[in-house]
């Protein structure tokens, strides 16, 4: 059984009256132990993809499933990494942490026990009091990693969480979120990464959906069969870059 | 001591009167920021009542609250506190809600995806990020307060004068036997009092809250010795509960919806029957000499509101300038703001009046307003000076566009927004100090200028009189807020706003 | 019904400055380029690589094909052409694109040669939201304005049609 099923999902908001659909009948499939990443132009509705499997919001027409099961309100399974960190100010790495793991209801003492276990494995020992004003951008972003692998979820929702860094430190921390990944020590089973840079697809998932303007469709898909670490400029990492380039240019060029 | 005693009666007027702020302000601004419905009712509502003159009303709330209480002390005790709530409250709420209002999006979404209740996000994500925006306002709010405070210890009621004790009555009974330590000495404590508030209590906090302000950076600031007091002595699961308590109650009521709709059309049925009498009570004839009185009467006032409102922009100039070139410092100029913005001007004035005698009581009158409007085109053209970016004040610098050309091409400008808001609230500030300028009770000598702050004082015998001139004058601060001020805001926002 | 093949697809979306860019790219690779290659030296910034190519197919100066991204003869000429001949070009090019001509006779058939900037709208059909329609009349000014097709008045909000240009 997937782990989570968009069958025939379409969204659509109103605006000074008027209907604009961003999402057109989209079928996704994510297996488990999948990770799968979206690429589209911005405006294609790629987060509202991320934000329906989270259940933030419900789909227009169309079903969500999660292991089989519809869905209703916020999933309980799934936890996501933001584009802008959305981190509580004035509260310090670890109380940020605490905040989620309270509202989901553990007990005083739990809370502080998972939260310092998921900052240690951020790498961010030695941090837990700092506020996130005297973080850098990266280390922020640990923090939001930190955040959803505290929750312990299944299904790890990212919304372009490298967009907001520069190049290197965003290397970086995808190369380190892949360590942990491919190293097994994650209650995670499943990724959907959304993003537009496509290198970063490449480099990072299994499968590559590649969606149309709005109102989105899947117009493709490639698949990464290539070992981890990937080398971007092995042949084989170049092909298939080319493909994509190939498949999404077409799609908006010259229709 | 008689002053000591005055003292600490007045201080506690003002600051019962704000803790009800606080928490009234608080509850409105959330309420009407998180819910669509009730803000198309609650924040025209707030805009009203932020722009009329309080004083205005104050009458009719004495009335009121002396006839439930049947003339006890504590009907008009609280008849003082609620006239210093009014002055305190508005700003505090309107802060609220534009806090609430513009919370970063992906924080609430962050929340909700993690599963966070609403009374959750109240508690923790709401609650925290008010705190700058409150002590801010806080400030403002005490120092106007003190204000106010003068005009709400001496209640008049028909021909009768009650006077509650504090220092605003001891001031008056010092000003009419020409006690002049006597004056000096409520001075001295009204300056130390206030000073002691703005300097001890509210400078460290408000630097503290700089914490809980998103998108902030540099290193957090320090906490101050209160706070981290008071969050060791006080047992904040107490509130925790009891504010879970009153969430689960208000979810309870809404649960019983049927119930709410009846209630809600019972209201609105008794509203509109009350409205429509009261309509017919009100404009049914006699019209007497004082309702013809009202247009002149407003006009006259209004005149002396803008010429206050023009020259408290002129004076506030040069230090919004000094500001913009000097950038730091300015905390300093806050807490003094807010020092000097709190002593009642008010207790000087019938010394003033009497001095320049009924001819030349006009000008006093102006000088009165301005020292109820100066304070607000100070602040925040002060905050808008701030604002200026360092690399636009160096680009006029490097380019050497100095004088007349500099104030007119950049500094205004980049001021401009801040300056129509303060603009704004000074011509509330005004409006209100000139409910009392009008008239002067010294001793048995009566002067008296021509206005609508007069004639309001001379209707307050007849409630439909009062009424008439209560609602004329709203109506028209109303409409000019809308038909001027909405648009030249809205245009003075967007176009110089300073981003490309 | 299919509205992404209605006029949606012949709006300018990308800037002078941008198609300028993309060209000059193009130019320093002999003309031709693989898309792939391309979005690498501009960061993989989708958005941007399909604004761009999309804006200056429609202009006539790029083809894309099969992966590749071709400068056109017209292309080439522009590239290496003085401030007023590409001026020239553009205005040329625009005059070729329906909104722009509507909008233009719109424009010349009012006395005063004046429209209100908000009456744009109603030239630019389609299933936009704000942020798309913001961005395609920037887009569509900005050429407009480059080209000394028109002039706007910012501080009237006003667009009005370049005189000179009309009578060379």
């Amino acid at each position: 059984m997937p782990l989570l099923e968009l069958r025939g999902v379409t969204k659509g908001y109103v605006e000074k009256g008027k209907y604009f659909p961003v999402l057109d009948a989209i079928d996704l499939v994510v297996e488990e132990g999948e990770f799968v990443t979206i690429v589209g132009p911005s405006g294609s509705g790629k987060s509202t993809i991320i934000r329906i499997a989270a259940g933030l919001i419900p789909p227009t027409g169309g079903q969500v499933l999660y292991r089989g099961q519809p869905l209703a309100g916020p999933n309980p399974g799934a936890a996501i990494v933001f584009q802008n960190f959305a981190l509580i100010p004035w509260l310090t790495v670890q109380e940020n942490i605490e905040l989620v793991l309270e509202a989901r209801g553990l007990p005083p003492r739990q809370r502080v026990r998972t939260a310092l276990k998921y900052i240690d494995l951020v790498g961010l020992d030695s941090f837990e009091d700092a506020y996130p004003r005297e973080l850098s951008g990266g280390m922020k972003q640990r923090v939001g990693f930190a955040r959803a692998l505290a929750v312990e979820p299944e299904l790890l929702l990212m919304d372009e969480p490298f967009s907001s860094l520069d190049i290197l430190t965003a290397a970086g921390l995808r190369e380190e979120f892949l360590k942990l990944w491919t190293g097994g020590k994650l209650s995670i089973r499943s990724v959907v990464l959304v993003t537009h840079n496509i290198e970063e697809a490449v480099l990072m998932s299994d499968r590559v959906v590649v969606l149309s303007a709005r109102p989105s469709r899947i117009v493709g898909e490639v698949s990464v069969a290539l070992p981890r670490p990937r080398d971007p400029h092995s042949s084989d990492f170049e092909l298939i870059m080319d493909r994509l380039y190939a498949l999404i240019v077409s799609s908006h060029i010259g229709r | 001591m008689g002053l000591l005693s005055a003292a600490l009666w007045s201080t506690f007027r003002v600051f019962v009167a704000y803790i009800f702020s606080l928490l009234f302000g608080i509850a409105y601004g959330i309420l009407a920021a998180t819910s669509p419905q009730r803000e198309r009712l609650m924040v025209p509502l707030l805009d009203v009542l932020q722009s009329v003159p309080i004083l205005g009303f104050f009458p009719i709330a004495v009335s009121v609250l002396v006839f439930l209480f049947q003339g006890q002390r504590i009907g008009l005790e609280l008849a003082a506190i609620f006239l210093i709530f009014t002055s305190q409250v508005w700003n505090i709420a309107f802060g609220v809600y534009e806090t609430v209002k513009t919370f970063p999006q992906d924080i609430l979404e962050m929340a909700r995806s993690f599963g966070m209740s609403s009374a959750f996000v109240v508690k923790r994500l709401y609650l925290p990020a008010l705190v700058p925006t409150v002590l801010y306002n806080s400030g403002v709010s005490i120092a106007v307060g003190w204000y106010f405070l003068m005009a709400s210890e001496i209640i008049t009621l028909g021909n009768v004068e009650v006077r509650l004790p504090g220092l605003g009555t001891a001031m008056m009974r010092y000003v009419a036997s020409g006690n002049l330590p006597g004056m000096l000495g409520t001075i001295g404590t009204i300056v130390l009092v206030n000073f002691c508030t703005q300097w001890f209590l509210f400078r460290p906090l408000l630097e503290w809250s700089n914490l809980f302000q998103f998108g902030a950076v540099g290193s957090a600031p320090e906490e101050p010795g209160l706070v981290t007091f008071l969050r060791d002595r006080i047992r904040w699961n107490w509130f925790s509960r009891s504010f879970d308590a009153v969430l689960l109650l208000g979810e309870r009521i809404r649960e019983k919806r049927k119930l709410l709709v009846a209630l809600r059309f019972l209201l609105l049925g008794l509203f509109l029957g009350a409205l429509a009498y009261f309509l017919f009570w009100l404009l049914q004839p006699p019209y007497t000499p004082r309702l013809v009185e009202i247009p002149a009467s407003l006009m006259l006032t209004t005149l002396r509101v803008v010429v206050a409102v023009v020259l408290s922009i002129a004076l506030s100039f040069p230090f919004a300038v000094r500001a913009a070139e000097s950038g730091g410092g300015v905390r300093n100029l806050y807490t003094l703001a807010a020092t000097m913005g709190s002593v009642p001007a008010v207790i000087f004035y019938p010394l003033i009046v009497r001095g320049v005698g009924q001819e030349y009581m006009g000008f006093a009158a102006i000088l009165l307003l301005l020292t109820g409007s100066f304070w607000y085109t100070l602040f925040n053209m002060l905050k808008g000076a701030l604002m200026v970016p360092s690399t636009i004040v160096e680009m006029a610098r490097g380019f050497g566009i100095r004088g007349f050309l500099y104030y007119r091409t950049i500094l205004i400008p980049a001021m401009f927004p801040s300056l129509i808001t303060g603009a704004i609230t000074a011509w509330g500030g005004a409006w209100n100090a000139s409910m009392v300028a009008e008239e002067v009770n010294f001793g048995k000598e009566v002067f008296s200028l021509r206005g609508i702050g007069s004639l309001l004082l001379s209707a307050t015998a007849s409630p439909r009189e009062l009424l008439w001139v209560v609602l004329a004058m709203t109506l028209w601060i109303v409409a000019i807020n809308i038909l001027f001020w909405k648009r030249w805001y809205g245009w003075a926002a967007a176009k110089y706003a300073l981003s490309e | 019904m299919r509205w992404m093949d209605g006029e949606g697809g012949s709006y300018l979306r990308a800037g002078v400055g941008e198609v300028l860019g993309l060209l000059e790219i193009l130019d320093d690779e002999s003309g031709k380029m693989d898309v792939y290659r391309l979005g690498k030296s501009i960061h993989h910034h989708l958005e941007q690589l399909l604004d761009v190519l999309e804006t200056a197919r429609i202009l006539g100066f790029i083809e894309y094909e099969a992966g590749d991204v071709f400068l056109t003869p017209k292309g080439k000429r522009f590239v290496e052409s003085t401030q007023d001949e590409r001026k020239r070009m553009i205005a040329d090019a625009l005059l070729e694109i329906p909104v722009f001509r509507d909008f233009l006779s719109f424009l010349s058939s009012r006395e005063d040669h004046t429209v209100e900037l908000d009456e744009l709208d109603q030239f630019i059909v389609g299933d936009f939201t704000q942020e798309e329609l913001q961005k395609i009349k920037n887009a569509f000014l900005n050429w407009g304005r480059f080209a000394e097709l028109i002039w706007v008045d910012s501080d009237e909000r006003e667009i009005h049609l370049e005189e000179e240009e009309e009578e060379a």
